[in-house]
């Protein structure tokens, strides 16, 4: 290739990039201008916090001390145990993660069962099952729930939030 | 807040300490700037001392890790200062004849653009929380290992712990044992003082950037390519410097290697080759992409240099062997890719279409890096044409399009049904380690050395 042609094309190549990355600066002060203008709190565990808004719960403070109080011991299985129709996949993912975060070593299971209220839809979304085939198969006795009906007979309850509850099977 | 802040500044140091004390009887009378020497011992001294986490853990029933990592750290940063004090303050010439080194108008203009963007990165990764991966796979692992009765452990049980396979345990541990370190010298779990690592790596990897595109190419084209750098999210925002994720770490680490390497070819310096191992054993140690770029790396340096290079081979090989024979041993199998058998790929070459696609469109997102990869790829095919293949040309494209050519073969093995969801999240996380050389290179393309010796 010619040297003419080649510095030409190397010139527009680099205009290229730099309208690119004049673009891509312009996304990034947007993304900074979001983070500036909803700063998060310089909280110890902000966090993980976001991840426990959904199921309203305060925060990770509030979810061990809850935990604390319920006498449930570290080391036990627990099962998180969402009605199909109190909270989408994505919020659910998010509030197992935290509740697997929080409550280690305790190993932390998941599963859904399908309420009256929910749909097809949401129950095979959920990949819900019947809560007993659930408990007989991890053998748990502790159990968060998500969602306002309790599906387990003989238990006991302690709320956490208008979601979430702490339930021991007696 | 002062007292906590003065802590995460002893907790640094001590890393910076380590790092400086390895790099120094190394890097004595080399051609490397100060700033670049930082850079690599912030990189460098985290790396050995989570190396070193990981190692003596069977110890912290009966020693501290703090004690007993900072004192390995401040007894070689002591042994290393006296012989090469001197050689800290005393930077060899450059190399690279006719190379400019101007303090002109522009050199200014463009130091000024990336002091504000290293501030603004800084105070905004204070003020945003980290992203959804970096606490569920890399700081949880802090905080268990804080958290453990022996502190500082993390327990053999959480490698087979099948209800948290979600937190990906086969993951190297460089990104956890640095936030655990910031934890353990505050004394506390604190998701906000922990970020302060972040920004931190980000600048190693523009000292790095910055110093290896200076001795090539001179002082402006250093800063306009890291401060170019600076324009792209998805290197500053998500998965970014700011969002707590390994890929800025990871990026780091092999941009350090590969100017030591560049270092080692054009001074014939044996020692660099040893120093460019190192931060290639240090990137293995930071993600499983980390061994794989420390292979690509290791591939064309062999190519070039020959047997001198090889402990850019044996040095990240061995973080790789010792890991996976842990997590065979311990682990559990790896959900994402269950297996590595040429029949899997070849009862999923259906794949390929959607791979491609996904593929393409991400490299040709603007939003997340301009105009970068087209123009990359035409940087190539000129110089391929053009046949004008040097040593750093070659090692800098090998770091970026070996590694551009693999990725996508990984997801022929992907046990994930929604392959297309799978390119979707993770193929942007696999480029950003890949950007630094991507930019070397193209500054080299675009900024001839006979240009920066006319303005000299």
């Amino acid at each position: 290739m010619p040297r003419r042609v080649q510095r030409a094309v190397t010139k527009l190549i680099a205009a290229l990039l730099l309208a690119g990355f004049v673009y891509a600066g312009r996304a990034t002060a947007v993304r900074y201008v979001e983070i500036f203008q909803n700063p998060v709190d310089a909280r110890p565990s902000a966090s993980i916090d976001v991840h426990l808004e959904p199921t309203g719960i305060d925060g990770a403070d509030q979810f061990r001390h809850e935990i604390a109080e319920a006498g449930w011991t570290t080391g036990e299985d627990v099962l998180v145990l969402a009605a199909a129709s109190a909270i989408t996949r994505q919020d659910l993912y998010q509030f197992y993660y935290a509740a697997g975060y929080l409550m280690h070593p305790a190993r932390v299971w998941l599963a859904a069962w399908c309420d009256a209220a929910a749909t097809a839809e949401q129950c095979t979304t959920l990949a819900a099952e019947d809560p007993d085939v659930v408990l007989a198969r991890h053998g748990v006795r502790r159990v968060v729930l998500i969602g306002p009906d309790n599906p387990i007979p003989g238990s006991d309850v302690r709320s956490l939030s208008h979601k979430v509850a702490l339930v021991t099977v007696r | 807040m002062l007292a906590d802040a003065a802590k995460v500044f002893a907790a640094i140091a001590t890393l910076m300490a380590f790092g400086y004390g390895l790099t120094m009887p190394l890097a004595r009378d080399t051609p490397l700037d100060r700033f670049e020497r930082l850079g690599i011992a912030y990189v460098l001294g985290t790396g050995a001392a989570a190396v070193l986490w990981a190692l003596l853990m069977p110890l912290y029933g009966i020693v501290s890790p703090l004690v007993l990592i900072s004192a390995i750290a401040w007894g070689i940063a002591g042994f290393a200062i006296g012989p090469v004090a001197s050689g800290f303050s005393r930077t060899v010439a450059p190399v690279g004849s006719g190379v400019s080194r101007t303090r002109g108008p522009w050199a200014i203009g463009l130091t000024l653009l990336l002091v504000v963007e290293l501030g603004v990165l800084t105070l905004a990764s204070l003020q945003s929380g980290l992203g959804f991966d970096a606490v569920f796979n890399f700081e949880v692992k802090a905080r268990i290992a804080f958290e453990h009765p022996t502190r500082g452990q993390i327990p053999l049980a959480f490698f087979s712990d099948e209800s948290r396979v979600w937190s990906h345990p086969r993951y190297p541990l460089l990104v956890p044992f640095a936030e655990y370190w910031v934890y353990g010298w505050l004394g506390r779990i604190d998701q906000f003082f922990v970020k302060i690592i972040f920004p931190l790596f980000y600048a190693s990897l523009v000292c790095v950037m910055a110093g290896t595109i200076r001795r090539l190419r001179g002082t402006v084209a250093a800063l306009a390519a890291v401060s170019a750098m600076g324009t792209l999210p998805a290197i500053t925002v998500i998965p970014g410097a700011i969002s707590g994720y390994a890929e800025i770490p990871l990026a780091a680490a092999i941009a350090a290697a590969v100017g030591c390497t560049l270092l080692a070819l054009s001074t014939g310096y044996p020692q660099m080759f040893w120093l460019a191992g190192a931060l290639s054993a240090v990137a293995a140690w930071t993600k499983v992409e980390g061994g794989i770029l420390a292979m690509c790396l290791a591939a064309a340096a062999l190519r070039v240099a020959g047997r001198k290079a090889l402990p850019l081979l044996v040095m990240p090989l061995t973080i790789v062997v010792l890991w996976t024979l842990f997590q065979q041993v311990y682990g559990l199998p790896e959900k994402d890719f269950p297996s590595l058998s040429p029949h899997v790929a070849i009862a999923n070459l259906d794949r390929v279409p959607t791979i491609v696609r996904g593929v393409a469109r991400e490299l040709v997102t603007p939003g997340h890096w301009g105009l970068l990869w087209p123009a990359f790829a035409l940087l190539c095919a000129l110089a391929l044409r053009a046949r004008a293949w040097r040593d750093a040309d070659l090692i800098t494209a090998a770091v970026v399009v070996l590694p551009l050519c693999l990725y996508p073969v990984t997801y022929l093995f992907s046990g994930w049904e929604d392959v297309e969801g799978h390119v979707r999240t993770s193929f942007v996380r696999l480029l950003v380690p890949l950007v630094p050389m991507a930019i070397v290179f193209t500054a080299m393309q675009l900024w001839p050395v006979r240009q920066a010796a006319a303005k000299a």
